[in-house]
């Protein structure tokens, strides 16, 4: 058994180049080159991520051209999760697990916030890496992963685990918002992307169903209830810890306001 | 929000009982809500959700968005952001419905 190991790993044995007097760094560059040199990228990949202890199934897609046009769609358990479209001054997000809409500027940290994109976020030029550290893993037989490359901002800290080949094949990712801290990991069963020559094809390869919108990214009233629609039956919860349910304020005019603040 | 407060304030006195006015939190903490209506003396009904079922029930996914259901428990009005004038629309809307009753 342990033979066979040996034998289904010895190809996989690339002989590596000498690192360069900054590892980190130089191969950190090489991986946004990739990026940076690219006009229009293409990027797909599937990956598992275990979530409050329960393994979820991704899939997404991200395409995306200069200046900062691009689309960005994930599914979870084969349902529709997260959209965003960037066109140019703004990026705008729907993260549909918890319902929420978001919009920023030029700022493409959303993107790493929902998957570890980190070379896309260099890319645009957004929140340069404070420091790049790649770890060689050593070990006799060789593991099929070479390499770990850990980038480090003010905020995020990502992972990669890359093998011989350049492949994507973990993630791990950690954010600090003020004293919440966001950590996903990723395995990552696909992962393939390609830099596209012209902008034009780019425009003309976004998959079917993803649009690229220029002003608006979304009409955040599609889903709401209609005029005339009987109003669902939910349980309010008072600050007080009371449960009203919305039924016993029949009768009377309400107000919904739905907010958040932070 | 404060606007909100100011059109709370006045509803009570012109309306009384008849009007409610409930803000349905997403994702913050019952601290967070409390020390914001502490700090702006909102006399609001603040409503906590732990996770966004409400928010799902009524298709909300962009903040503020406001809803203004009628005394049968129906949608008069809803719509994304603060529209005052449309608003106070619904709300006098449903202030005749009442005295045509």
């Amino acid at each position: 058994m342990f033979e066979a190991l040996i034998l289904v790993l010895a190809p996989l044995q690339a002989p590596q180049a000498p690192p360069p007097l900054d590892p980190g760094m130089a191969r950190f560059q090489a991986l946004v080159a990739t990026w940076s040199e690219a006009v229009a990228v293409d990027l797909r990949f599937e990956a598992i991520s275990k979530q409050d202890g329960t393994w979820r199934k991704f899939r997404g897609s991200l395409r995306a051209a200069k200046p900062l046009h691009g689309a960005m769609n994930v599914e979870q358990n084969d349902a529709p999760n997260f959209e965003l479209v960037a066109d140019g001054t703004r990026v705008a997000a729907l993260d549909r697990s918890n319902g929420r809409a978001f919009e920023y500027g030029r700022d493409l940290a959303v993107l790493t916030g929902m998957l570890p994109l980190y070379p896309v976020q260099a890319w645009a030029g957004v929140d340069a890496p404070a420091s790049v550290k790649v770890t060689r893993i050593e070990s006799d037989p060789p593991l099929p992963l070479v390499e770990v490359l850990r980038i480090e901002s003010a905020e995020q800290t990502t992972t990669l685990w890359i093998d011989h080949d350049d492949r994507l094949v973990a993630a791990e990712f950690t954010a600090r918002f003020g004293d919440e801290v966001l950590e996903q990991e990723y395995l990552f069963t696909r992962c393939e992307w390609s830099a596209a020559a012209d902008p034009a094809d780019f425009a003309a390869s976004i998959p079917a169903g993803l649009e690229l919108v220029e002003d608006t990214f979304v009409d955040f009233e599609a889903g709401l209830l209609a005029v005339g629609d009987a109003a669902p039956e939910v349980v309010l919860t008072g600050m007080d810890g009371a449960r009203y349910p919305l039924e016993s304020f029949r009768g009377r005019t309400v107000l919904l306001n739905f907010w958040f603040y932070h | 929000m404060p606007h909100l407060q100011e059109l709370w304030s006045e509803l009570q006195t012109d309306r009384g009982d008849e009007v409610l006015v409930l803000c349905v939190n997403v994702s913050d903490s019952k601290q967070v809500i409390a020390d914001y209506w502490g700090e702006n003396g909102f006399t609001l009904r603040a409503i906590q959700q732990d996770v966004a079922e409400i928010s799902e029930a009524f298709g909300v996914l962009a903040y503020p968005t406001n809803y203004v259901l009628g005394p049968d428990g129906r949608v008069v009005y809803r719509g994304v952001g603060f529209d005052e004038a449309a608003i106070r629309g619904a709300l006098d809307a449903t202030r005749r419905t009442s005295r045509n009753k």
